[in-house]
């Protein structure tokens, strides 16, 4: 089980930035969004495009190689480009639809809709081949008492500080407490001088930017797929569930540990031979806790009248 | 320049073929307490609603201290200075009281991103500032106590008491109040009656919608008669009271 800590953590590190991202989206703007998963895997498919090398056999629709761009710049475009597109679903999808008052529920199949659309466009652009970044085999190590690749580590490290950063952005300043604002009552927030729109805009910019991070992440782990971000897209759900649903720390908390859950449940004895029931064993602790917090484990119990 | 705070000019918004608003003039003066009373469905909230830039209306012009305010968005109508209540009381939840305050007194163009990190002397004064009025804010509410509980765990009359709070920190100059009275107590429908009075008193130009005819005939200054979206009538209470087309229109029809 112990050998198993250091994937955990991984994958730990990576359902809570994806999962920090959908609960603050969801936390602004009520959207329940199917789509996250295909703007974690635009943030995967773009760092291949732009770093894979130009001689490689990975050919994006059947013809373009990709550019053989360094890899970290490669990364720091997929996730502006991430950034944009999300902010383009806002601006040409989600605001009108909001104009319009169009219900939750509508809006939620929407981005069912969204996420089929846009991970068969991703499958005719980058084909259904399993693919790599292009970084050199690296060799296990042992940190304190968890093993892994020096570059997995460094992307342990990379996210906890981005994480840090978002929890500081959250809680210092004005653009986190707009958005706190905009939560509680958009209405409010307009007449507390707050800008919604603006600030629905930003979160939407600012969610997809850490999900295409999370993208990255993920790819650098383990592989770029066309589906890969609708393959974790549930757990990301789950650790938002389990965290306390439009609770950040929450979602941070409650995905890094459906992560770790997923992974250490794999050294369980009766696991050898069933790696691919992981998810099992992680959705049955979640739900054993929310049968006894309903409210997840950091939300708070609300005052009904 | 005239005395006229806000003027509405040929205002008209319709929902399918009902029309919710129609008005052809209406003005209101500086630091006078203007009630808006009608039966319901009378256009009071609608009205509210477009003079505070929450919907569109179909026609016409409004203007606020000289500047035309038509159709803007409702954030920086509240930055001029023109700030509205809900009639549902609306407070942020998972903000404490002190937060609450905090943060819609809090002007943008001194809150900047940079500077909530870097904490300058200016902005370590201007916090210290606003942290003043705010508990100057809620003394006067006698709120103070609750300053650190959260917004979610009031009861509904202390959700009234902060909302009028959060709505003067900023000192506005029109302050709309989509009734203050509702849903409150007798004893606290007094004090938030005194509260009102004292703000107009100070000079605040107030403009309220509401349903408890003894209180509005007892602090406004001024009372505006809406029927079906149209002005019916306008003046003082005494004669708003033997106001025949009022008698007939609202005060007939209603059980007082």
């Amino acid at each position: 089980m112990i050998d198993q800590l250091g994937n955990g953590l991984l994958l730990g590190v990576i359902i809570s930035v994806a999962a920090v991202a959908l609960s603050l989206l969801y936390g602004v703007t009520r959207i329940v969004n199917f789509a996250h998963g295909e703007i974690i895997a635009l943030g995967a498919i773009l760092t291949l495009f732009f770093s894979g090398s130009v001689d490689s056999r990975v050919l994006f629709l059947d013809r373009f190689s990709p550019l053989g761009m360094n890899f970290v710049i490669s990364a720091v475009f997929a996730v502006i480009l991430c950034g944009i597109f999300g902010g383009l679903l806002e601006l040409m999808l989600f605001r009108p639809l909001r104009r319009n008052s169009v219900g939750n529920i509508a809006v939620l199949v929407v981005t069912i809709g969204l996420s089929i659309f846009v991970r068969h466009i991703y499958l005719l652009f980058a084909t259904g081949k399993v693919q790599n970044f292009p970084l050199e085999l690296q060799r296990r190590e042992t940190y304190l008492f968890f093993d892994m690749t020096p570059r997995n580590f460094k992307v342990l490290i990379v996210a906890v500080v981005v994480m840090i950063t978002v929890g500081l952005i959250l809680s210092y300043t004005k653009l986190g407490k707009a958005m706190r604002a905009v939560r509680d009552s958009e209405e409010l927030a307009n007449i507390s001088g707050v800008n919604s729109d603006y600030i629905i805009f930003i979160t939407w910019v600012f969610s997809s930017m850490l999900a295409g991070l999370a993208g990255i992440f993920q790819a650098i782990i383990n592989d770029v797929r066309w589906n890969m971000g609708f393959l974790i897209l549930l757990l990301i759900f789950a650790g938002t569930v389990l965290g306390g649903i439009g609770t950040s720390f929450g979602a941070m908390v409650g995905g890094f540990l459906i992560g770790v859950l997923v992974q250490i449940s794999v050294g369980l004895p009766f696991m050898e031979g069933h790696v691919e029931a992981k998810n099992a064993v992680a959705l049955a602790i979640m739900i054993l806790i929310l049968l006894f917090r309903p409210q997840g484990i950091f939300g708070k119990k609300e005052r009904i009248s | 320049m005239s005395n006229n705070l806000l003027e509405v000019k040929n205002l008209s918004k319709s929902f399918g073929g009902l029309k919710a608003v129609s008005i052809d003039l209406l003005t209101f003066q500086k630091n006078q307490l203007t009630s808006i009373i009608g039966p319901n469905g009378a256009g009071k909230t609608t009205f509210f609603d477009l003079i505070s830039g929450f919907q569109n209306s179909d026609s016409g012009e409004i203007f606020f201290n000289g500047k035309e305010i038509t159709n803007i968005q409702p954030h920086k109508i509240a930055r001029f200075g023109m700030v509205r209540t809900f009639q549902l009381t609306k407070v942020f939840d998972r903000m404490t009281v002190l937060e609450n305050l905090l943060f819609s007194g809090s002007s943008v163009k001194n809150d900047s991103f940079l500077k909530s990190f870097l904490n300058p002397p200016t902005q370590r004064n201007y916090e210290k500032e606003l942290q003043n009025r705010a508990y100057k804010v809620m003394e006067e509410l006698n709120i103070k106590h609750m300053a650190n509980s959260y917004a979610r765990e009031l009861s509904g009359g202390q959700k009234k008491l902060l909302e009028l709070a959060r709505s003067i920190i900023n000192n506005p100059d029109v302050l709309l109040l989509d009734e203050p009275l509702a849903g409150v107590n007798p004893k606290l429908a007094e004090e938030i009656l005194s509260l009102i009075l004292k703000l107009s008193q100070q000079g605040i130009t107030i403009i309220m919608v509401e349903h408890n005819i003894e209180a509005v005939m007892k602090i406004s200054d001024r009372i505006v008669v809406l029927a079906e979206g149209s002005l019916i009538a306008e003046g003082n209470p005494s004669e708003i009271r033997s106001n025949k087309k009022v008698i007939e229109a609202y005060l007939g029809s209603e059980n007082e």
